[in-house]
């Protein structure tokens, strides 16, 4: 993803691709003000632009919803597929078997993920397709004007509402039982963390899940909501201090802090994702831990961020099959068409 | 019917990438369950269409002057890029709501009315594309009779049955896509009492001809029925007895039966006489249905 553009004139402050960070930037939200989706944008094209990614390798994707719009107001130079409710996921598995060499980039919401697109969600874990998929999660349908969605906690009284019945669905945990290699969560209001699980998940060679409570302040932003960036500020427990490493910096790790407490996972490009455990001793390669942590989180009344597991061995999804290195989507009838005794094969199956 | 399903399959391809659109092929419980015996596939002899697409080269030709949904050969179908193609004026923005020709977000009243003009224009092109009903003739035709899908067998014993037993003369036309072609136009025009025979409870391939063609609307005659079994000649035969009007069209199908059994001489000659009082009962009861509603009509 870091080949550099031929391009005249490299402005003063352009990356190793010869870009801009305008070169990352989309059209003005037309989002509400302080919408926690809008922040996460922003650090897309921080992320983006720091890592060096040509925007023209990038596909974005959503579904519907306040969140799924977003890819509007980032990366204007990719490609992008505004898609049906809760239907990016096989949209975006589609567009990258069409070319492979392509990395997704997704924003989906917590309705469209978790309720109408659950069965798409699951099934994108397990087949570790090649892709970063955010849920901008806020508790409700912010776009059709804040119901209840599936993440929203019990007893979550809003005022058009009434107050919701449900035990929610966590994402992260749905992500992890359905074998997804990536999982995290964070928090809009921690753009900084946000920005490192970013690059991180960006670096992954497979689906990074990222789960980031994004605070809808129109309705769902009271002070004692899980999704709220007041009940948030309050209960966020980082797993750890992150940060992302890019395979061509050479940079001496500080080896201050005490053995076991710092963790260096390296990724498929190269690129080092430094975990400084603020939970002692937490291994992000175990999945029963991983688990134990998001339990323990809900029991306290946490909301516990950062990275929970990372399985870097895991195939992604091409590369189980034996793809030619043409983008399928650049296949000719000379490389498709089947040999004639082909038919005579189909026909003889039938019997 | 398989054979044809099989050739569906990547016809269907063809067409969705040609015009852009998801093509929807339905096929059959019977045809998905069960074994039946099929003529062997055919190898597609045909080229392959991948559509308008344009790579890095034909977009550096057009010197930028290229707009995802701009019409510019005229049959609505603009020229599409795919992701991972590298010039930098090839991306665009698939989106759910109003866009330009450029793909664009607007809420411009006069773009979004172009644009669905040109969604006008491509379903006229689709029209070239989709497969031509099949035609199940027969000399001296006097009705006709619309049908799709596995219905078929069934409707050619009934075909057979209706001339053979009741002198009545039928053309079949197999509908094998909507939109529909000008062979369907053509059929339409040709016939004024047409049985759109079908499997389902709502005479689901009637109502969208009734939409389509609006002006033939009286000729179209429902044959819908679904028992969960394959279609019989049975109740094709029966339904379409129980809504042919002869009216004026009494002495032409007499006529015709004469030269039916003139043709066939001896053999057809006895079970049609006998067959043709059992024919009396549902006709007379058409006929007096069609009066009342000749009369609501007029009020
Ligand atoms: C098939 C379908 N069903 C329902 C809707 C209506 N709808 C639009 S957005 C939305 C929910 C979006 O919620 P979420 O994904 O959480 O996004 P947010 O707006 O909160 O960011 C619904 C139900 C739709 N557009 N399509
Ligand atoms: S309604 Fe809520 S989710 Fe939608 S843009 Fe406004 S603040 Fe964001
Ligand atoms: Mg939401």
């Amino acid at each position: 993803m870091t080949e550099a553009l031929p391009m005249a004139g490299t402005p003063a402050n352009a990356n190793l691709a010869g870009l801009s960070k305008n070169d990352y930037r989309g059209n003005p939200s037309t989002l509400c003000q302080g919408c926690g989706h809008n922040s996460i944008s922003n650090q897309i094209i921080t992320a983006m632009y720091e890592m060096n990614v040509v925007p023209e390798n990038v596909v974005k994707f959503s579904g519907i919803g306040c969140s799924s719009k977003s890819p509007t107001y980032f990366l204007n130079r990719s490609f992008g597929f505004n898609s049906l409710h809760g239907r990016m996921p096989s949209i975006a598995t589609g567009a990258l078997f069409g070319d492979y060499h392509l990395k997704g980039i997704g924003v989906s919401g917590d309705g469209d993920s978790a309720s109408i697109g659950m069965g798409q969600f699951k099934h994108v874990m397990r087949r570790n397709v090649n892709m970063v998929y955010i849920i901008e999660n806020n508790g409700v349908y912010g776009l059709t004007k804040g119901q209840f969605s599936a993440t929203a906690e019990k007893g979550l009284s809003l005022k058009k509402q009434g107050e919701n019945p449900y035990m929610p669905v966590d994402i992260c945990m749905e992500a992890l039982v359905s074998n997804a290699t990536f999982v995290a969560r964070s928090f809009a209001g921690n753009p900084k963390q946000v920005k490192e699980l970013l690059k991180a998940a960006l670096a992954h060679n497979g689906i990074a899940v990222l789960d980031i409570i994004s605070p809808c302040v129109t309705f769902n932003n009271q002070e004692n909501a899980y999704h709220s960036y007041a009940w948030g500020k309050d209960h966020e427990e980082p797993l750890q201090e992150i940060s992302y490493i890019a395979p061509r910096n050479e940079i001496m790790l500080e080896r201050e802090m005490e053995a076991g407490e710092v963790r260096e996972v390296a990724m498929h490009d190269g690129s080092i994702v430094i975990l400084k455990n603020l939970e002692k001793g937490y291994d992000t390669s175990n999945r029963y831990e991983a688990l134990r942590v998001m339990e323990e989180s809900q029991r306290n009344n946490w909301l516990l961020t950062g990275l929970l597991y990372l399985d870097t061995t895991k195939p992604n999804l091409i590369s189980r099959y034996d793809l030619v290195d043409t983008p399928l989507n650049r296949l000719t009838e000379a490389d498709l068409r089947p040999d004639r005794s082909m038919i005579d094969k189909v026909n003889a199956l039938m019997f | 019917m398989f054979f044809e399903c099989f050739e569906f399959g990547w016809k269907s391809f063809e067409i969705a990438e040609r015009i852009q659109t998801p093509v929807f092929v339905p096929s059959d419980l019977d045809m998905g369950m069960n074994q039946w015996i099929s003529k062997p596939f055919e190898y597609p002899n045909v080229p392959m269409d991948r559509g308008k697409v344009l790579l890095e080269k034909d977009i550096e030709d057009l010197k930028g002057s290229w707009g995802r949904y701009l019409d510019k050969d005229g049959d609505g179908i603009g020229y599409r890029t795919f992701p991972g193609n590298k010039h930098p004026l090839s991306s665009y923005f698939t989106r759910g709501t109003g866009h330009d020709e450029y793909a664009k977000y607007t809420e411009e009243a006069s773009v979004y009315l172009d644009n669905m003009d040109r969604l006008k224009r491509k379903n006229e092109t689709a029209k070239k594309y989709v497969p031509a009903p099949m035609m199940h003739s027969m000399k001296g035709a006097t009705v006709g009779i619309i049908a799709y899908g596995s219905t078929e067998a069934a409707v050619l014993e009934a075909q057979y049955q209706l001339d053979a037993e009741h002198g009545l003369k039928t053309d079949f036309m197999r509908i094998r896509s909507v939109p529909f072609t000008k062979e369907v136009d053509a059929f339409l025009a040709k016939y004024d009492q047409i049985f759109v025979v079908e499997m389902n409870r709502d005479g689901q391939m009637h109502q969208i001809l009734l939409t389509e063609y609006a002006q033939y609307a009286v000729n179209l005659k429902s044959v819908a029925f679904g028992d969960g079994m394959p279609a019989s000649a049975k109740w094709v035969r029966e339904g379409i007895l129980a809504k042919y009007v002869k009216a004026d069209g009494k002495q032409k199908a007499a006529a015709s039966k004469k030269k039916a059994t003139a043709k066939k001489v001896t053999k057809k000659a006895a079970p049609a006489s006998k067959l043709k009082k059992d024919a009396k009962k549902p006709v007379k009861k058409a006929v007096v249905k069609s009066k009342s509603s000749a009369k609501s009509k007029r009020k």
